[in-house]
């Protein structure tokens, strides 16, 4: 799992709750480890050694909780700090108490409070990070027993386990907060285009459709005006109404939306009313077959050829036409075309539909443009 | 002649071309309400109506004109393409389709055509129509609703863009049996819709 160590600081949203909740922490614990210190005063091999100790654990955590209060503890010079010099602490432990309370149980000066850094680890670095750390401070509290017993592993093991655990759901919490992030601002933007789409559509289109159509009627330099503003109008259709694209989650893609991006002035694309959910690579390169031969309308059928693209589905299969009013060609044309090596339409086309399993057929006769069907499975 | 359009230029536009052509425009309204209220008022034959409507929409405007009278024939014509809505208009009875772009020849030809009682198609209205019949094959299969393989042709051709007479040429048939067939294709298909509908109804306990 990736972890973030350099986040802009100060943090915030879920990640500075959880620091928060680390300060927390650490200042309960010290109040506990405080009240300890005290208490034992009497018993200590050195209690002017656990009593500094103890001030430089209240230093310690005002520092850090003041950090992690304001966001900007999460840095691994500040943790990295804080692990050494918590177990630096830990090991206090062995002038303060006799021999006899290291080795017979008693809980090191730092105790509990020594659980923080590890916790800021697994902020920071996540898992592995919590786990390290953890082992860390094991460390330091197993150096003062100097012995191995069921209690010192046991909470050791719960030390380290803690690490870890914490380091991951830190994770996960910091990544459903961006999810939420993104999908609440992929709404937004929707939101946003669906606004702008509806004022689009109620003013700049209308009037370049009242211009096409005006300006066609008038004829002369008025119809280039007119194509100009057809040209516009099928642009900016096209954008307000095309969905943000990206294969569906299931990798499929809706082939009418693919088809449907073709569209111009001069090629009119129909499609059944419901989406054709077709395998996401094939659904392109259908279409990338289709713009082919939509090229291949521009380069040969001549000035001012339309064409139209026809999309069907088939029981099994998905069938598409694209036809052209051209000037059109007589048979035996396209072999040629193919055996004089000019490539066009035999490899770009067809290669392309023969590689998705389909067949293409290509009719034309003189003066009565071209067809070519390309079918396809689904 | 009505016109519903919601924007001034066009529908000041429209009224003007169908004017100069002879048509007599008894009324041009700027949304589906006023449409609905005024049309028992002023009993348009066809009426022309934008698909794309603020407040009540083109589709139920035009549901609601045919169900109040049967026989007005509404041809529905939009900018913005053909989608969904515009076969949701013809099911419900729209006897046509046009594009917006569509030239004043083009549009004066639609509305003759409409006021003949015959049905106009846009190659993407075909392509709908024709999916609309493949999906009742799949999912609701019923005998009314099934193409013969002339009227598939036909649709198929209508689609890829040929005009009538073309279709008539390639098929060596007549204009008229061309016609005849892109017609009956959208009949069945409201007669499809109303006993769907029928059959809801029932089902959800509201007619018998």
């Amino acid at each position: 799992m990736h972890a973030d160590l350099r986040v802009p600081l100060p943090v915030g949203g879920a990640r500075l709750s959880l620091w928060r909740a680390v300060a927390a922490f650490r200042v309960a614990t010290l109040v506990v480890c405080i009240f300890l210190i005290v208490l034992w005063q009497p018993i200590y091999r050195r209690p002017g050694v656990a009593l500094a100790a103890g001030a430089a654990m209240i230093a310690g955590t005002a520092i850090v909780s003041w950090l992690a209060v304001h966001g900007r503890a999460h840095r691994p010079s500040v943790v990295v700090l804080d692990i050494f010099g918590t177990a630096g602490l830990t090991l206090l432990s062995i002038p303060a108490q006799t021999a006899a309370q290291q080795h017979g149980g008693m809980v090191t000066i730092t105790t509990i409070w020594a659980a923080g850094p590890t916790i800021e680890a697994a902020l920071l670095a996540g898992p592995l990070g919590g786990v390290v750390a953890g082992v860390l401070q094991f460390a330091a509290a197993a150096l003062v027993a100097e012995e191995w017993h069921g209690r010192t592993l046991y909470s050791g093991v719960l030390l380290i386990v803690t690490g870890a655990v914490v380091g991951l759901v830190s994770q996960l919490v910091v990544r459903a907060e961006n999810d939420l992030r993104i999908a609440a601002a992929a709404q937004s933007a929707l939101a946003e285009r669906e606004r702008l789409a509806r004022s689009i559509h109620d003013g700049v289109l209308q009037v370049l459709g009242l211009v096409h159509r005006a300006g066609a009627e008038a004829g002369g330099q008025w119809a280039t005006l007119a194509d100009a503003a057809a040209e516009q109008e099928t642009a900016l259709r096209g954008l307000i109404t095309s969905r943000p694209a990206g294969p569906a989650a299931d990798g499929r893609r809706d082939l009418t939306a693919e088809l449907r991006g073709l569209r111009s002035p001069r090629v009119t694309v129909s499609t059944p009313g419901e989406p054709v959910s077709v395998d996401a690579s094939r659904a392109i390169e259908v279409r990338n077959a289709v713009r082919a031969a939509l090229q291949n309308v521009v380069a040969h059928a001549g000035n001012g050829a339309h064409a139209w693209v026809l999309l069907e589905t088939l029981d099994r299969e998905v069938r598409v036409t694209v036809r052209d009013d051209g000037v059109g060609f007589p048979d035996g044309r396209l072999e040629a075309a193919a055996t004089e090596g000019r490539i066009g339409v035999a490899r770009s086309v067809r290669g392309r539909v023969a590689d998705l399993g389909g067949r293409c057929t290509i009719t034309s006769m003189p003066g009565e443009g071209t067809e070519v069907e390309i079918v396809v499975p689904r | 002649m009505m016109i519903v359009d919601d924007h001034p230029i066009w529908r000041d536009a429209l009224e003007r071309d169908l004017d100069d052509a002879g048509y007599d425009v008894v009324a041009a309204c700027a949304d589906g309400e006023a449409a609905v209220r005024i049309a028992p008022a002023v009993r348009p034959d066809v009426v022309l109506m934008d698909l794309q409507l603020p407040g009540m929409s083109g589709v139920d405007a035009a549901a609601a004109l045919v169900s109040a009278e049967p026989s007005v024939r509404i041809l529905m014509f939009s900018s913005s393409g053909e989608d969904v809505d515009v076969l949701a208009a013809v099911k419900i009875g729209a006897r046509g389709y046009l594009v917006k772009s569509a030239s004043r020849s083009d549009l004066l030809a639609a509305v003759a055509r409409t006021a003949a009682g015959e049905a106009t198609y846009s190659p993407g209205l075909a392509a709908l129509v024709l999916g609309e019949y493949r999906r009742i094959g799949r999912e609701e299969p019923s005998p009314a609703a099934v193409l013969t393989e002339r009227e598939t042709e036909v649709l198929r051709l209508v689609s890829t863009g040929l005009a009538a007479r073309q279709i008539a040429r390639r098929l060596v048939v007549s204009h008229r049996t061309v016609e005849n067939h892109i017609q009956n294709v959208l009949r069945k298909l409201q007669l499809h819709n109303r006993v769907e509908l029928t059959r809801w109804a029932i089902e959800q306990g509201i007619a018998e």
